[in-house]
């Protein structure tokens, strides 16, 4: 399931700002909070994939320590396919929520 | 004796797979490297152990390299056809060029080469549009792929189609070429080579050079194809 929606994760983590491959598997294992832990080698096909698409944009820098480093940005169709993609991700958990009975049990428990 | 270095062993390896492009392999390496030295230094001090850990939890490169395949040849095989296109429509535009300046300069052929220039210039049409047919085709075919996250052997089989598809407009366009050839040989052997021969023989040399570019890039692919289906046996 979480290699069907590789794209999307890698784009949403990269909305903070621009990353490097390291860094992007980094924040989404702290914002996944580690539930997805990848091999992490493979943010670099999808980051070429998403370049290819124009989603993102790369260039080469320098690190603090001096190593050379690709550094990866969303691009103003990758924001605008990050904010498509979290509009139909949220309608859909939604629905599943229904299915499950979810928004019942919330509306049950005022204090949630 | 040299300290064993897990990290330089996977970028070698990771390199070997991602033979099948070697521009892409080059820059892969610079990433990974990258990614490899830093996991090392965030875990501590940089030892064998914690460079082997490293080295796992980034991945097996074959894997690695089947998942960038599947991007990469389609990228490549886009530019083929891309490429395809070009060159007919340079042919053409040579053929057409060649066929205004007998016009222009009243180049008339001998009655011996009439008959002769008729049929060629028939069968010479047919493989064109034929090519130009084959071209389109191919085209649909290859902008209606999608990569695979990982490539696999029923998309190599796709790739293989549309390389066929692009092998089949080759050759119809080495027919016309080699007709094209023929036709304007005859016609300046038949007549006085003088300044306005330059044109044909340029406008032939430009189809010739066309020919042979789309012929060496389809061999590219090819071959970078058969690279990458040799990473399903790993």
């Amino acid at each position: 399931m979480l290699k069907g929606h590789l794209d999307m994760i890698v784009l949403a983590a990269l909305a903070g700002g621009p990353a490097h491959g390291y860094a992007v598997i980094q924040e989404i294992r702290r914002r996944s909070g580690g539930a997805f832990d990848l091999p992490e080698g493979t943010v670099y096909p999808v980051l070429h994939r998403l370049e290819q698409k124009g989603l993102l944009g790369s260039r080469w820098t320098t690190s603090e320590s001096g190593r050379e480093r690709r550094v990866y940005a969303l691009t103003r169709s990758g924001r605008r396919a990050l904010a498509d993609q979290r509009a139909v991700w949220r309608r859909f958990a939604a629905a599943i929520g229904g299915l499950f009975g979810e928004a019942g049990d919330a509306a049950a428990e005022p204090g949630r | 004796m040299p300290q064993p270095s897990p990290v330089a062993d996977h970028l070698d390896a990771l390199t070997r797979a991602l033979a099948f492009d070697p521009a892409l392999a080059r820059r892969v390496r610079r990433e990974a490297e990258d990614h490899l030295r830093e996991a090392c230094e965030r875990d501590g001090v940089s030892c064998v152990e914690t460079e082997r850990q490293v080295v796992a939890a980034f991945g097996e490169p074959h894997a690695l390299a089947r998942q960038f395949a599947a991007t990469a040849l389609l990228a490549q095989t886009r530019r083929l056809g891309a490429l395809m296109m070009l060159v007919l429509a340079g042919i053409y535009l040579a053929m057409k060029g060649r066929i205004a300046w007998y016009g222009l300069v009243q180049w008339r052929l001998s009655e011996d080469l009439q008959a002769l220039n008729a049929v060629g210039v028939w069968v010479d049409r047919a493989a064109f549009l034929l090519a130009l047919g084959g071209a389109v085709l191919a085209c649909a075919y290859i902008a209606t792929r999608r990569a695979p996250g990982e490539f696999h052997r029923a998309y190599g089989h796709q790739l293989g189609r549309c390389m066929m598809f692009c092998a089949a407009v080759a050759a119809a366009l080495l027919v016309v070429v080699a007709i094209e050839t023929v036709l304007t040989a005859c016609r300046l052997y038949a007549a006085d080579l003088s300044s306005v021969a330059a044109i044909p023989a340029l406008t032939l040399a430009i189809e010739l050079a066309l020919a042979g570019v789309l012929v060496v890039h389809i061999h590219a692919v090819f071959r970078r194809a058969r690279r990458a289906a040799a990473l399903l046996e790993h």
